[in-house]
């Protein structure tokens, strides 16, 4: 059904009110989409953010061109955001999406063709490209709405322009707090929650641009209430209190403040670089630096020269800087100088798609150091665990004096969630570095031979003086002549590796110990794979899933694990041959990442599901290959 | 009654103000004070003792994945504490643990009629100061570099001269209260770098101007009748002082903050006469010079004020004609430094 606004049957009366329908529903994906720069993504992160501040579960995920400045009104150039909102905590960003405001017609279209709309979705467009002067863009308004037309969405057209332009010059600037208001009609949305959050996204801009925007915000809201019939009730079932609402980015910048972090490295790059923004702006209220080198090179050697010196220092970057900051990485492992390393990983190789996400950069993390250096590798699985990894994280690189990566993805730097505000504890802050006078006869590396851990020798430490070197060296730091001492040191670093699995508890499987199929995932595909395995539950499907925090070394116990089931699997967001296309056999088959080294570690078949589609995975693609993957008499 | 507690109800409203600055500081104290013990507990810590601190240290994303009284026994304890040291660390930790029994008195100082404001401020920021003199003291106890002579008494007393770059960014806020005949502002500057916030809430009759020739580029300076300004000083990036005084006083707001000229200076009423008594130490000329600094200033970058009528050095008023008051000001200020014919 179509409603053509303008058109007087279409038009609701103040009588007419009586006929809106509300349907409630436990949750709904909302997307806001225009051309790059007319703020489509504030709309959205202020609708995510008074939804969570409301006390909805949210999941938002950012729909960002892969060029900066694309034509406008083109397909490829949709920019803007999606909000999953549920009654209660919201894990990814669902399926399909059941409402779009879209700022014209193209990038609607563009969203329609990337399947990413449901259905009977209901799609409120921008109408002034109907009559624009321009006979071109006519005819593709046409073209466009004779196409989404054949689908069984609810196509409403908004004069957005015309409504805007009667409080802004330039409707351009209006329209995304114009269509915040017409979300906030349709889903409820507390009018006083979203002025404040409007005036806190504005807070370093003239009052008068607030002001502006919360006119938009009413004229938007009034427009709905006269003319538009359906209202959707997803009712808030968490408690507001005591929440914080970030991204993955901001929980890791504000992580590393609460770690106790002094220093900050970085070149930017995308999408790692609002950490750095982050920090910028609470470093200077709490102390500390953010550094900008000249390049990736120097930022990784300035934390790391920061963190011989005693600072706790930490580095950021994104695939391309990874590995460019390779030689120093080598050179943390080597002279055992703690540093810890947040990898947002996006699309790659080279500068790839920077502003998608991909988890492929596991094994380049792993083993992208030339020579053997082992070090540790993290993965967060949730925003807020973005926040409390970097407080892990300093803890491992100091205890075991050695390179800590963590690695996120462009789903959780940019993806806004809710969770409880942590309680901080001074003790994340970490102890004094002990500079007390090394004693007679002990050694800057003085491994314990079980262990393979020694005391850090912090410059200015009464009798530590020593000469650092990425040369191998024996226990007092001296360049190795000796055969033996490059294959003792080598022992020493990669016990510390096995000393730390030692202390690793084994992961819990997320349903039943043993079954058909276990899905094997890590990093931000948690919430996707666990709702597929349950939806798949339902259905009585026996399929269960674990999700891997430590990937350096590895959580133990797998191999047992995985004996427990019949099949197992891993979903990933890197890139896999499919065995069924040409020339693809077990053989040469290239596996997800993870299944690699799953393979390797436990010498269980592993098998794989994964897309680099430039988008987080679904749960109803994992839920499809789940079911494709066990019948329910068992493993297919 | 101790001399250190607030007497006035605009002192415990200043107080309240500055809150977060003084949570933000005993947060600095309890965690100083909680590392000083668990090093100085190090050596004889049991195992479940260890894990506790481990388990702390670790956070919540080791919950459920590490087993933290395996990871605490790979932990390293540090050197022992030597017997020599202990008695500098014992003594630091005293010192953090008496800061911490202190509540809002720890940023509070009154100011004895007739003392002197500066002296009594550097010992009001000296004294919460003991704890960045405690974690000195145990970082040089620590590394073998403590010497008596000179850092003997730094648990006792640590006055700002001596504070880093660092700590001043942690400054203790300070509400000072002084009679108006003691407000002589001037050596206050000393004190005014980093986070530094000081609030005077001022007893009697107070010069006109007295803060005015506080003002510097990069410093808030208000100075008001009205509590809710003091808002700026809780908020400001950088250093900030305010004066609490009589309604018959100047009240004004030099923001830094502020974009450009107009709006930098904010003067929201000035006294239609000058003054024309002295008050305590302070002649009629050494009041009215700080009007006039005030003056010249507000005329320089914008006056946003009431009409007024500017005072003039030799003790007579000049009657507001119907121009802006900040023309009246530059034109005033142009006929005392006689520059008109300049060409």
């Amino acid at each position: 059904m179509r409603v053509l606004v303008g058109d007087d049957t279409a038009v609701q009366t103040r009588a007419e009110q009586s006929r809106i329908r509300t349907t409630r529903q436990p949750q709904c994906t909302v997307e806001v989409v225009s051309d790059s720069g007319e703020g489509a993504q504030k709309c959205g992160q202020t609708f995510g953010a008074v939804s969570a501040k409301m006390g909805n579960g949210v999941w938002t995920v950012e729909i960002i061109p892969a060029e900066i400045q694309p034509p406008p009104r083109s397909p490829a150039g949709a920019s803007g955001n999606r909000i999953r909102i549920g009654e209660g905590v919201v894990t990814n960003w669902g399926d399909r999406t059941n409402v779009a405001i879209a700022f014209n017609e193209q990038v609607l279209l563009a969203r329609h063709r990337l399947d990413a709309i449901e259905e009977d979705a209901i799609l409120l467009v921008e109408n002034m490209w109907a009559t624009h002067k321009d006979e071109d863009i006519r005819a593709e308004w046409a073209a466009a709405m004779d196409e989404l037309g054949q689908a069984n969405y609810r196509i409403i057209e908004v004069p957005m322009e015309e409504e805007c332009l009667t409080i802004v010059e330039n409707a351009r600037k209006g329209k995304n707090m114009f269509a915040l208001g017409i979300l906030c009609w349709i889903f409820d949305r507390d009018m006083e929650i979203t002025r404040e959050q409007i005036a806190h996204a504005f807070r370093k801009k003239d009052p008068e641009i607030t002001e502006r925007n919360h006119e938009l915000l009413e004229l938007g809201y009034s427009w709905a209430d006269s003319h538009l019939d359906v209202r959707i009730d997803v009712t808030p079932g968490l408690s507001p209190e005591n929440t914080l609402v970030m991204n993955g980015n901001q929980a890791i910048a504000y992580g590393a403040v609460a770690a106790g972090m002094d220093l900050a490295a970085m070149y930017p790059i995308t999408p790692a670089t609002s950490v750095s923004h982050q920090l910028g702006e609470m470093f200077y209220k709490f102390g500390g630096v953010v550094h900008q080198a000249e390049d990736e090179i120097a930022a990784v050697g300035v934390a790391l020269g920061a963190s011989y010196s005693g600072k706790v220092a930490f580095t950021i970057t994104s695939g391309p800087g990874l590995a460019l900051k390779t030689e120093f990485l080598g050179l943390s492992v080597m002279s055992e100088i703690p540093l810890v390393l947040v990898n947002v990983q996006r699309g790659g190789p080279s500068t790839g798609l920077p502003t998608k996400v991909e988890q492929s950069d596991l094994l380049a993390a792993l083993f992208g150091q030339p020579g053997d250096a082992p070090h540790v590798v993290m993965a967060p699985a949730t925003i807020e665990e973005c926040f409390h990894s970097m407080i892990t994280a300093r803890r491992i690189a100091e205890t075991f004096r050695t390179l800590v990566m963590v690695l996120t993805d462009a789903n959780l730097a940019t993806g806004v969630q809710p969770f409880p505000r942590p309680t901080l504890d001074p003790a994340w802050q970490g102890s004094l570095p002990d500079m007390s006078p090394v004693p007679e006869g002990k050694a800057p590396y003085d491994w314990d031979e079980e262990t393979g851990l020694s005391r850090r020798f912090i410059p200015g430490t009464p009798g530590g003086m020593h000469t650092l070197t990425g040369l191998a060296h024996d226990e007092n730091s001296k360049v190795a002549y000796a055969s033996a001492i490059n294959q003792k040191s080598s022992a020493m670093r990669s016990r510390k590796m096995a000393v730390l699995q030692s202390t690793l508890r084994p992961p819990v499987v997320h349903g039943p110990e043993s079954g058909d199929l276990l899905i094997v995932g890590w990093g931000s595909t948690k919430g996707a794979i666990e709702e597929a395995v349950d939806r798949a539950r339902e259905e009585g499907l026996s399929a269960s899933s674990l999700h891997l925090r430590f990937l350096s070394p590895l959580e133990p116990g797998l191999k047992g694990i995985f004996g427990r089931f019949k099949k197992v699997m891993t979903v990933e967001i890197n890139y896999s041959d499919d065995p069924d296309m040409p020339y693809i056999t077990d053989e040469n088959r290239r596996r997800g990442q993870l299944a690699w080294l799953l393979r390797a570690q436990t010498l269980v078949d592993v098998d794989c599901w994964t897309r680099v589609l430039g988008e987080p995975l679904q749960p109803g693609a994992i839920h499809d290959v789940i079911r494709a993957n066990v019948s329910k008499g068992g493993a297919a | 009654m101790p001399s250190d507690m607030t007497t006035d109800e605009r002192a415990s409203g200043a107080l309240r103000v500055l809150e977060k600055a003084c949570e933000d500081y005993h947060s600095a104290l309890v965690a100083t004070s909680e590392e000083l013990r668990s090093l100085l507990d190090a050596g004889s810590a049991t195992a479940e003792a260890r894990a506790g601190r481990t388990a702390a240290e670790l956070g919540a994303f080791a919950v459920g994945h590490i087993d933290i009284e395996k990871f605490a026994a790979f932990e390293r304890t540090g050197e022992p504490v030597a017997v020599t040291e202990a008695p500098r660390l014992e003594a630091a930790s005293r010192t953090l643990l008496s800061l911490l029994e202190h509540g809002n008195d720890l940023y509070y100082v009154n100011v004895d009629p007739g003392a002197d404001l500066r002296d009594a401020v550097a010992r009001g920021l000296g004294r919460a100061g003991r704890a960045f003199g405690a974690a000195r003291t145990v970082e040089l106890a620590r590394s073998g570099k403590y010497d008596e002579a000179t850092h003997g008494g730094w648990t006792d007393s640590f006055p700002p001269t001596l504070w880093s770059r660092r700590e001043k960014q942690l400054a203790p806020p300070l509400v000072v209260e002084v009679d108006g005949a003691d407000l002589r502002p001037g050596g206050l500057a000393d004190f005014l770098d980093g986070e530094q916030k000081i609030v005077l809430v001022v007893r009697g009759v107070a010069p006109p101007a007295a803060l005015a020739r506080l003002i510097t580029p990069g410093l808030l300076v208000v100075q008001t009748e009205n509590p809710a300004d003091l808002g700026a000083v809780a908020e400001a990036a950088g250093p900030a002082i305010a004066a609490l005084v009589p309604a018959d006083a100047c009240h004004f707001t030099h923001s830094p903050a502020a974009d450009g000229g107009r709006g930098r200076l904010v003067v929201r009423h000035m006294p239609t006469e000058e003054p024309k008594r002295p008050l305590g130490s302070l002649s009629v000329f050494q009041q009215t010079e700080a009007m006039r600094h005030l003056a010249a200033l507000a005329a320089g970058w914008g006056l946003s004020a009431p009409e007024t009528t500017a005072p003039s050095g030799d003790g007579a008023s000049v009657p507001a004609p119907a121009a802006s008051a900040a023309d009246n000001l530059a034109a005033w200020i142009l006929r005392q430094a006689d520059i008109s014919g300049m060409g």
